[in-house]
């Protein structure tokens, strides 16, 4: 599909970097890990791309989920957490830092921190699964929210999403 | 499988956003692969995610990107020998190469337009498919509901009210016979008490006062008409209680209804 040589490689990184760049930042908030991770990011596609079967789902979604667990893998390593002493990182990080929509000018898209205008429970659900790895069970347990709820609740969450991009 | 229940069940979105094990996320793969409808639920969330990844698109700072090809190994591109050319080729070549740059982003759009659509053709023609099996059960219920019409109107056919014995007084039940064609049909069940797993109903014709079996018959479906056996030159119906698959001849000690023609 993407040829492998330096044009596959433009096509890819002027397509795509930027909204796996901002997945990345999302989770782990600092410019300098997210750069990292954007790197290793791109050899890891790179290396698995002949990988990545279409009948499983869309190409952009594979590569939001390879962005997404390396920063998720940073996020809970103890590199990470030894230079974020200061900072509770297990506790909710939240989205919808005004100051982060304002610095980097997302009104262009015209969708403003879409999930910052979710209900609060909904937004912690996508929050610790999305943006922190957890698993459903692990959210029932820690939380205690019944396991059926943790699914109906993000079944929810998600058409709430729908409804604000129409 | 109820695909519609395991749909609105919340696992596709769970899936998705990766809190499902290894385990019930290989289930679900398979389950994608296997139901269009189900696939075509998923692409739809994983348009809603990547909408909202867009939402949140950021561009990083522009010396990334060589540090990240210089990580890369490039599979060659073919040696290009340079040769002095006139200047008309070289506009042409230009414009080509414009032109070249043009229809690979449009190919990229067009091919994700491609595949937005192909998940709006999956879900539309199981939409389609889903509404031509109604339209067939609504045809099948109007037919049936036209041959009990036609059944009523028949000259030949009596409406016989059967009522409950002193077994269970407000018991009653209609049996609907075609004197000519012979045909039995029983409705209108009310009051019966339910029988047991090894138990069934039965009607019987009296015939020149003899008990004829007409067949049994069961407590569900109590809004249909339940054809039963043909039966000639009745002068009474009646139903007994008997053993599942019914008896040779009546427990006349289990009779429930009764009913003259």
């Amino acid at each position: 599909m993407i040829s492998k040589d330096k044009k596959g490689f433009d096509i890819l990184y002027n397509n795509y970097s930027s909204s796996l760049y901002g997945v990345i930042h999302l989770i782990v908030k600092k410019e300098e890990y997210s750069e990292e991770i954007l790197q290793d990011t791109f050899l890891k596609i790179w290396k698995k791309i002949d990988d990545y079967d279409a009948s499983k789902g869309r190409f952009f979604t594979w590569m939001l989920n390879i962005a997404r667990n390396m920063a998720i893998d940073k996020l809970r390593s103890k590199e990470f957490k030894a230079g974020n002493k200061t900072d509770d990182i297990s506790s909710y990080v939240d989205i919808g830092d005004t100051g982060y929509a304002d610095k980097h000018n997302m009104d262009h898209i015209g969708v403003k921190d879409v999930l910052n205008k979710l209900p609060e429970e909904h937004r912690f659900l996508i929050q610790k699964m999305y943006f922190e790895g957890y698993s459903q069970s692990e959210i029932a347990e820690e939380f205690d929210i019944p396991l059926g709820t943790v699914k109906t609740r993000v079944r929810t969450a998600m058409s709430k999403l729908r409804e604000l991009f129409q | 499988m109820n695909i519609k229940e395991y749909i609105s069940s919340g696992i596709l979105e769970t899936y998705l956003l990766g809190g499902l094990s290894e385990a019930e996320a290989g289930e679900v793969e398979t389950y994608v692969k296997q139901y269009p409808e189900i696939r075509a639920e998923l692409d739809k969330l994983e348009g809603d995610l990547e909408n909202i990844a867009l939402s949140y698109a950021k561009a990083p700072s522009p010396s990334l990107k060589s540090r990240i090809a210089s990580e890369l190994d490039f599979v060659e591109e073919k040696e290009v020998q340079i040769i002095p050319i006139p200047s008309f080729y070289r506009m042409a070549i230009a414009a080509s190469v414009v032109l070249a740059i043009i229809s690979t982003a449009s190919a990229g759009y067009f091919w994700n337009e491609w595949q937005k659509a192909e998940g709006r053709v999956i879900a539309l023609e199981v939409e389609k498919s889903s509404l031509a099996n109604n339209i067939n059960l609504t045809k099948q219920e109007l037919d049936k509901t036209n041959s009990y019409l036609s059944l009523v109107q028949d000259t030949n056919s009596v409406l016989i009210t059967l009522k409950g014995s002193a077994l269970s007084p407000t018991a009653a039940a209609k049996v609907l016979w075609n004197k000519k064609t012979q045909e039995v049909y029983l409705g209108g069940l009310a009051a019966l008490p339910v029988p047991t797993a090894e138990q069934q109903y039965q009607l019987w014709a009296i015939v020149d006062g003899q008990p004829v079996d007409a067949g049994v018959f069961d407590m569900e479906n109590k809004n249909v008409l339940q054809q039963l056996k043909t039966v000639a030159n009745a002068q009474a119906f009646a139903v007994t209680l008997e053993k599942k698959g019914g008896s040779p001849t009546p427990t006349l000690a289990a009779l429930y209804l009764i009913g003259n023609v």
